[in-house]
């Protein structure tokens, strides 16, 4: 079939207006059967990081590919933190994906939205999640980068993100634990967790970005969602969907052909 | 509709039809007509009156609420609920006036039943809740459903089984309610009077109430001895609402007693906030159910009949006149944005019907006004709506933001406040229309922020409403 054009589209949402890429036709358009893939990136980054390797998604999937409030061409939310966050994104696909089948892959941060998106406000197929950060007094990897990219910026948002989502108080250093596996508790959308095998302690290659998800985390995961499938990727590091290439895109084609027909 | 030219007048009347007999009406049924309209401001309110009867005041209950800003007790039942809005802590839903929240009768039971079923599904299940029926020895020593009709001077064997019989129906609903629960259900005590039968009836059905609620595990706030005052026999005057005559509320004056009590059971309550000003300042009606609207009207001393003296019922008066104003100006367009600044509880954006624009941001003016305003837009389904506080970081956070319109509200206890706090959070914004909702002389007495200035005046107010409201009305632009 032919793909349509990847556009632009700006959504005013519930308090931010969202910009997205998508090929999404509208519910009432004869694609409307294929599910639509939800990509959504992590902390500091924008959807270009997805872009240059959308081709093989979008050979079974429509795709929409928004900026996370705060990022690239997306409006900040006035409130900050993942539920924030998560709550425009659910304004977003309510508004322009009524009635299609959702799909959400997220990475690193992304994961953390996507999964409070799956709370029961939207009809969800499934949920992809590339190595998320569950628990974060123990990534020093992020505290670094995060410490670093505020570091390049005055503006509000990335310092007030790293203190409520990441629990760094960039002014100080100080770190505070923020947990997210309750998320995972009554989740009733079927879930995949990729992860790479560059550890946080010790680090097996210095160049790629260590992983968040650990072995505490898979266990945590399989004690409140045994359902949850969990998979790793050699020679992966954090940056899973560019690190993983063709290899992650096949994990999570199978994953969506077994829960939503592809 | 005199300023409706015939054409206009005619395809918005037949939407207005189409509206008025769907079963799940929405504006955008109605959006293309509005769009490119011309009305005078009576005929747009005219026209915004329709539109806010027509579409729903309420959004389906939500499926997930993010955790509550800080601690939360609901309190649901009847008129007597009204003076709990004296703290902050607690969430009052007057659910039904005390006729239609009995329990006196199988067929008054499944009413309450319903209406209380109903509400539950809209608050918050992990928060406390506390059940205030207990007007059933009033009603009944009234004879109002027909269970006393002898009337009999003393209290009769048919009065006590009666009770009793009420009893096994509270047993029944307290236990549904329970189930639907994950914090901790509380049944308050049914309240003294001013009449001794009703009195000794109460006594009966509160030793039945206290023996469920312990067969149950669900807690029993009794206060009865603290509020009954020993030389009459019936309720404290002190401690009663001055409504009218004989008033068996309570009033505000309770509070301690009732903060005291549940401590005493091991419910956590903060009264730090216990000496603030009430946080509620308007009176909100929603149709949940059949039979009477859920009110959370926080004025223990305020009923129908004295209404005209409420702050609250005219500060929402005034709200709700100037949304039918506006509505149709902000439906026109489906791609709105609106930000309305010191909306105290949250009244001008929850009333403002369900998608009438892609974006509303409301501004409340503390932390405390938003925890309000959070809870009852969660009771109203309205997770469409945003809302924050007034803070130190909102002005930038809001900075380069643009809306189509921007409404002010301006209250008259907090004038040069609201005035410049409008002031302040919109230096970096590009507002678009204004709107001011104020009293008339606002523009001569006060110093107006420059993106505040408009130009005409529709009054809103009128003499049956309190104190300045009545000079109220819509600056525009």
């Amino acid at each position: 079939m032919t793909l349509r054009p990847l556009v632009e589209e700006r959504i005013a949402c519930r308090q931010t207006t969202i910009s997205a890429i998508t090929d999404c036709a509208t519910a009432n358009d004869d694609a409307a059967d294929r599910p639509v893939l939800v990509l959504l990136h992590g902390y500091s980054r924008t959807r270009a990081v997805f872009l240059d390797d959308l081709a093989p998604y979008r050979a079974w999937a429509d795709v929409l590919v928004p900026d996370l409030p705060g990022s690239g061409q997306s409006q900040p939310p006035l409130d900050v933190g993942i539920g924030p966050i998560a709550d425009e994104i659910v304004s977003l696909l309510r508004r322009r994906l009524p009635n299609r089948r959702l799909v959400l892959l997220g990475e690193s941060m992304g994961g953390l939205v996507g999964l409070a998106c799956c709370d029961g406000r939207l009809s969800i197929a499934g949920l992809v999640l590339l190595d998320p950060p569950l628990s974060m007094a123990k990534q020093w990897v992020i505290q670094l980068n995060i410490v670093h990219a505020c570091e390049q910026t005055a503006h509000w948002f990335p310092h007030a993100v790293a203190d409520a989502v990441f629990g760094v108080d960039c002014a100080t250093g100080a770190v505070h634990e923020r947990l997210y596996y309750a998320g995972f508790a009554g989740l009733s959308v079927p879930c995949l967790i990729v992860r790479g095998d560059n550890d946080l302690f010790p680090m097996r290659s210095p160049e790629r970005v260590p992983n968040c998800f650990d072995d505490v985390d898979a266990m945590i995961v399989r004690m409140l969602l045994p359902s949850c499938r969990i998979e790793r990727l050699s020679g992966c590091g954090h940056l899973i969907y560019s690190d993983g290439g063709l290899r992650c895109h096949d994990l999570v084609h199978d994953f969506v052909a077994d829960i939503a027909g592809v | 509709m005199a300023a409706l030219k015939a054409r206009d007048a005619g395809a918005i009347g037949a939407a207005l039809r189409g509206l008025a007999g769907s079963e799940a009406p929405t504006l955008d049924a109605i959006r293309p007509h509005l769009h490119g309209l011309t009305l005078d401001l009576a005929a747009a309110a005219q026209l915004g009156k329709a539109l806010m009867g027509l579409c729903p005041r309420l959004g389906p209950p939500l499926v997930a609420r993010r955790p509550a800003r800080a601690r939360s007790i609901t309190v649901m039942g009847t008129s007597h609920v009204r003076f709990f809005g004296a703290h902050d802590v607690f969430f009052p839903l007057f659910i039904g006036m005390g006729p239609n929240t009995l329990c006196l009768t199988q067929q008054s039971h499944e009413v309450a039943r319903r209406k209380i079923l109903a509400n539950l599904a809209r608050v918050d299940r992990d928060a406390d809740l506390i059940l205030d029926l207990g007007a059933e020895p009033f009603y009944h020593v009234q004879n109002i459903l027909e269970t006393r009709p002898g009337q009999e001077a003393e209290v009769t064997p048919d009065d006590l089984a009666c009770m009793a019989a009420t009893a096994g129906r509270y047993e029944t609903l307290l236990g549904e309610v329970r189930d639907r629960l994950r914090g901790r259900l509380i049944f308050f005590n049914v309240l003294p009077t001013h009449d001794p039968i009703g009195n000794a009836l109460s006594l009966v059905l509160n030793d039945h109430a206290r023996t469920i609620c312990g067969r149950l595990g669900i807690g029993f706030l009794d206060i009865w001895d603290t509020l009954l005052d020993p030389a009459s026999g019936g309720l404290r005057r002190d401690l009663a609402a001055k409504a009218y005559n004989d008033d068996t509320h309570l009033s505000e004056e309770a509070i301690p007693i009732v903060l005291d009590a549940l401590r005493r059971m091991g419910v956590a309550v903060d009264d730090t906030v216990a000496d603030c000003d009430p946080v509620w300042r308007h009176v909100y009606a929603f149709p949940v159910t059949e039979g009477g609207a859920t009110r959370i009207w926080c004025e223990a001393d305020v009923i129908p009949a004295n209404a005209f003296r409420s702050e609250k019922v005219a500060a929402s008066f005034v709200a709700n006149a100037a949304l039918e104003v506006l509505l149709p100006i902000i439906a026109a367009h489906p791609s709105a944005r609106v930000l309305m600044l010191n909306v105290k509880d949250g009244f001008l954006p929850i009333t403002l019907p369900p998608a009438s624009a892609a974006q509303v941001i409301g501004v409340c003016d503390s932390v405390r006004a938003l925890h309000a305003a959070e809870r009852v837009a969660a009771f109203a389904g309205r997770d469409d709506i945003a809302l924050v506080a007034d803070s130190e970081v909102l002005q930038v956070r809001l900075a380069g933001r643009s809306f189509d319109l921007t409404i002010v509200a301006v209250h008259p206890a907090s004038v040069e406040r609201d005035l410049a706090r409008s002031g302040m959070l919109l230096s970096g914004v590009t507002p678009g229309a204004v709107c001011v909702i104020g009293p008339a002389d606002l523009f001569r007495t006060q110093q107006i922020p420059r993106k505040l200035a408009t130009r005409r005046f529709y009054p809103l107010g009128n003499r049956h409403l309190a104190g300045k409201w009545q000079d109220y009305g819509l600056f525009l632009s």
